[in-house]
């Protein structure tokens, strides 16, 4: 249903070009739950965007495509020929609403006065909350307003960016429960942008890791979790709070994310990896496969 | 709304301050003017008991601040009436002009703005963004003999500028003073288009000066608006285009715009007093300058107060009506 | 300075605020020259010149009793560059002092200090100069302190903000500790960072002064003719505008905007450099 393939996007900014996404290559298939998992700053709402189409103007694609049922779409929403059924629900979930502006007038200017009942009860919310202002609501049932809006434009694909961070754990998975049974009730595919490994693990049928605007490894979350491959990945697994019996155990991923404005290695990880030899600067790592349904893009795998 | 007269209060006390001792320094000794052609010193001495001129300042000040309190601002020395009653006669021709350039003034700034924050830094942009930073560069007193010379003199479109009427006709009934209303109001047609052909020019020369800053408010609320995330994540949405920058994005922007709105009203209200000079429009502001340089005290008092109390009623109004639209406001949160 | 270098680094980037400022600079220069270099007399009546339109000899053309208003032009731009920066210049350090000990020492001086401003802003500012005016009487002194007086609030509020922004700063609290007192802590470590704010304020209230200085001529409140000033040329001028004269009211008139347009571009100019350097 969605293929991004081979997606380049760069920006410009003040301190030069910023190479956000190298070469990125995603699919998501009808009714799949794909996480998108990686660090801040790794690109992961970039892309996002760029499916959504509500990319920053000034970015540019360098290379590759985002194709839709097999037609090239653009990062951009307005220049789209063919309209491609894409909703997205916001980090913020306060900030992505109308303040001044009652949540039931909001569904209403996008679905008609007579789904704005079925849509708030589709999110568990009670009918009288249509006559609130956002900032009278909660953040969980802010969020769960966007989930409504994003459900009142009958998407085929729901991108999920962080839908979770700012909340407290009981609404996070009140709401990550929300999105999986509308994902599965009602067929459509959802694509998790998350940093947070574990919530993605529960979540979701397929992990794609992301580092620094390259995706290093996709895998169902069972091979995943039994087997990552890239050494990113591993680090990943190995850093979440789980695995640790006490806090001084808490694994910690040395190094930083590289400034991607500056100058950068055919592979982004080389600075911060263990396996690093030197024929991973010559020339950048292609996404393999190492398994059934399983791609890697390193040089020196772990397996 | 209690609570926001009480805070301004302080400001209110030291404008009836300054303005007291502002027009006691007035040059001219009113007495003297008033005792009218050879007086004796007899009648000039009398006048000045009656005046209160010869006693000690705080005295007169204390007198001043009980007249205020009853009401009383005073008898004009030109006129010979009291000035609230001079002050309320004229005081609907300046407000009809200065609600007429406003009005007018957002009309053209609002679309500019639009225009401009939609089409960031296209050569549209940079167009509206120079006839907005002209029309801050001109003084009232020359846009108004600029429109006189194009429209009355060179296209012979506007009529003379010579007041709110032609010099021989008839005022409607006067019901509210505002010259538009109360021609309707008689169905007078002849005389609403007369009075509204002598409203153009001036109300046009004031809302040019108003243009400069609501245009430029405009943008750049539209333009933060713009690109903040809710517009955004409507975009997502697939709202319709033109309810997304009509009802989200100026709706949102409308705030800061409206309250410019407010202090370009009372800008131009103090700007009034060259335009009523240059069309010899009568309202306060010519009222003033022919009481300045008769050195009328209570006059000269008089008008600064009622214009400062304006202005402190206008940025009332401005706060209530801040609440209006934004009702993160007016529900207290 | 780092402050000069973001000049010169702005300036560089933005050749539109780089012209106005040059075109300034040469205005002042010919209004300081100028008058020395002018071959007329302003004050030089002539009745048989009366009312010419203008020409050649007379690219402005003459006003009603004969007098050359290119040359009279020249003259008041002096008059009117000086009213200016004058009254930009007491503001500036009345405003200043104002807002300094408002903003660092805080509590009834403070208040006191805002009380001030606010009466001051409490009044439409050109009637509160009108009153002045008149209440001190017709003279280019009175102008100036009016002017003065009524752009106070824009720098005290100013310098206000700035200071109290960075009162307890880092910075500050080394240069307490190191001995200095507080109107030295004041004086050099805190007023400095005021500058650039003050900078864009200066030059946008410039214009505005001058505008305000011109109208306050124009309804007779100010200069006295025959002194040629701007304000007072386009109020001459006014009762010919109707009877087809219109270079009397138009040239004088022309020459303010001109230059109150280039201040205002030069102050956009700054504030847009000053924002992108703060912001990085």
């Amino acid at each position: 249903m969605l293929t991004v393939e081979n997606l380049s996007i760069h920006f410009p900014s003040r301190r030069g070009e910023v190479q956000a996404l190298d070469r990125v290559n995603l699919s998501v298939k009808p009714g799949e739950i794909v996480g998108l998992v990686g660090e801040s700053g790794s690109g992961k709402s970039v892309l996002s965007y760029a499916i959504s189409g509500l990319l920053d103007p000034a970015a540019r694609i360098v290379g590759g495509q985002i194709l839709w049922h097999g037609t090239a779409i653009a990062p951009i929403r307005e220049h789209r020929t063919i309209r491609a059924a894409v909703a997205q629900i916001f980090q913020n979930p306060r900030a992505s609403l109308n303040p001044i502006r009652t949540v039931g007038r909001q569904l209403q200017d996008l679905a008609g006065k007579e789904q704005v009942r079925p849509l708030l009860e589709s999110v568990r919310l009670a009918a009288g909350i249509a006559q609130r202002y956002p900032f009278e609501l909660s953040g969980g049932q802010c969020q769960r307003i966007g989930i409504a809006l994003a459900l009142a434009c009958k998407p085929d694909l729901l991108i999920a960016d962080e839908p979770t961070t700012g909340l407290d754990v009981t609404t996070e998975a009140a709401i990550m429960s929300l999105i999986a049974e509308l994902s599965r009730t009602q067929g459509r595919a959802t694509l998790l942008v998350t940093h947070n490994l574990p919530l993605a693990a529960t979540h979701c049928h397929r992990i794609a890791v992301m580092h620094a605007g390259q995706i290093v490894e996709t895998a169902s979350v069972a091979r995943l979790i039994a087997g990552a491959q890239h050494p990113y990945s591993a680090e990943l697994l190995a850093a979440t709070p789980q695995h640790a019996a006490r806090a001084e155990d808490l694994h910690v991923i040395q190094g930083l994310l590289p400034d991607l404005s500056g100058p950068l290695p055919p592979c982004r990880f080389a600075m911060r990896c263990k396996r690093h030899e030197s024929d991973c600067d010559v020339a950048p790592p292609q996404l393999a496969s190492a398994g059934h349904d399983h791609l890697v893009a390193c040089r020196h795998p772990l397996c | 709304m209690l609570s926001r007269l009480v805070l301004r209060m302080p400001a209110l006390a030291g404008v009836i301050l300054v303005s007291f001792a502002l027009t006691r320094l007035l040059p001219g000794d009113p007495a003297v003017y008033f005792a009218g052609a050879a007086p004796t010193p007899e009648a000039i001495a009398d006048l000045r008991r009656t005046l209160l001129l010869d006693q000690p300042l705080y005295a007169q000040f204390l007198a001043y601040l009980g007249d205020l309190a009853h009401g009383n601002f005073g008898r004009s020395l030109v006129t010979g009436q009291s000035v609230a009653q001079d002050l309320s006669t004229r005081l609907p021709a300046t407000l009809e002009l200065t609600i007429a350039s406003t009005t007018l003034a957002l009309l053209i700034a609002v679309p500019l703005g639009i225009v401009g924050a939609r089409q960031k830094g296209s050569a549209m942009d940079h167009v509206c963004r120079l006839v907005s930073t002209s029309a801050l560069a001109m003084p009232a007193f020359f846009t108004a003999l600029l429109l006189v010379f194009l429209f009355y003199y060179l296209l012979g479109l506007a009529p003379a500028p010579l007041g709110r009427l032609a010099p021989m006709a008839f005022p409607p009934p006067e019901r509210t003073g505002f010259m538009i209303i109360d021609a309707s109001l008689a169905r007078d047609w002849a005389v609403l288009r007369d009075a509204a052909a002598h409203l153009m020019l001036p109300a046009l020369a004031l809302a040019i000066a108003g243009i400069g800053p609501l245009t430029r408010v405009t943008r750049g609320a539209m333009l933060a608006v713009l690109s903040s995330d809710f517009i955004r994540a409507a975009r997502g949405f697939d709202l319709p285009r033109w309810k997304l920058i009509y009802v989200y994005a100026l709706r949102n922007a409308m705030l800061p715009v409206l309250t410019t709105a407010g202090f370009v009203f009372s800008f131009l209200i103090s700007a009034n007093v060259v335009i009523e000079k240059v069309f010899s429009w009568p309202g306060i502001g010519s009222y003033a300058l022919e009481a300045l340089v008769a050195s009328d005290y209570a006059a000269v008092q008089g008008f600064v107060l009622a214009v400062a109390t304006l202005y402190v009623l206008i940025n009332i109004a401005i706060d209530i009506l801040y609440g209006v639209i934004d009702v993160r406001v007016r529900l207290g949160d | 300075m780092a402050f000069a270098e973001a000049l010169r680094d702005g300036f560089r980037r933005d050749p539109l605020t780089t012209a106005t400022a040059g075109f300034l600079a040469a205005f002042c220069l010919l209004a300081l020259v100028g008058p020395s270099l002018a071959v007329q007399d302003p004050l030089a009546t002539d009745a048989a010149r009366s009312l010419r339109p203008p020409m050649w000899q007379i690219p402005c053309g003459t006003d009603q009793v004969g007098r050359d208003i290119c040359t009279r032009i020249i003259y008041a731009a002096r008059l009117d560059l000086f009213i200016a920066i004058s009254a930009v210049a007491i503001a500036l350090v009345v405003g200043s002092a104002l807002g300094s000990f408002a903003g660092y020492f805080g509590g009834w001086v403070d208040r006191i200090a805002m009380w001030v401003v606010d009466t001051i802003m409490a009044f439409p500012l050109f009637i509160l100069a009108m009153g002045i005016v008149a209440a001190l009487g017709s003279s280019m002194e009175n102008i100036i302190y009016a002017t003065a007086i009524v752009n106070v609030p824009f720098y005290a509020r100013t310098v206000r903000a700035e200071i109290n922004q960075r009162r307890e700063a880092g910075f500050v609290e080394a240069a307490r500790i190191a001995g200095n007192g507080p109107l030295r802590v004041l004086a050099y470590h805190l007023f400095p960072t005021a500058i650039p704010q003050l900078a864009v304020q200066m030059t946008l209230t410039m214009g505005w002064a001058m505008l305000n200085a011109a109208s306050l001529s124009f309804i007779g409140l100010g200069i006295r003719p025959p002194t040629p000033e701007w304000g007072i040329m386009v109020a001459e001028g006014a009762s010919f505008i109707i009877t087809g004269e219109w270079w009397v009211a138009l040239f004088p008139g022309l020459a303010l905007v001109v230059v109150v347009l280039s201040l205002n571009l030069l102050g956009d100019g700054l504030r847009d450099m000053i924002d992108a350097r703060e912001r990085r």
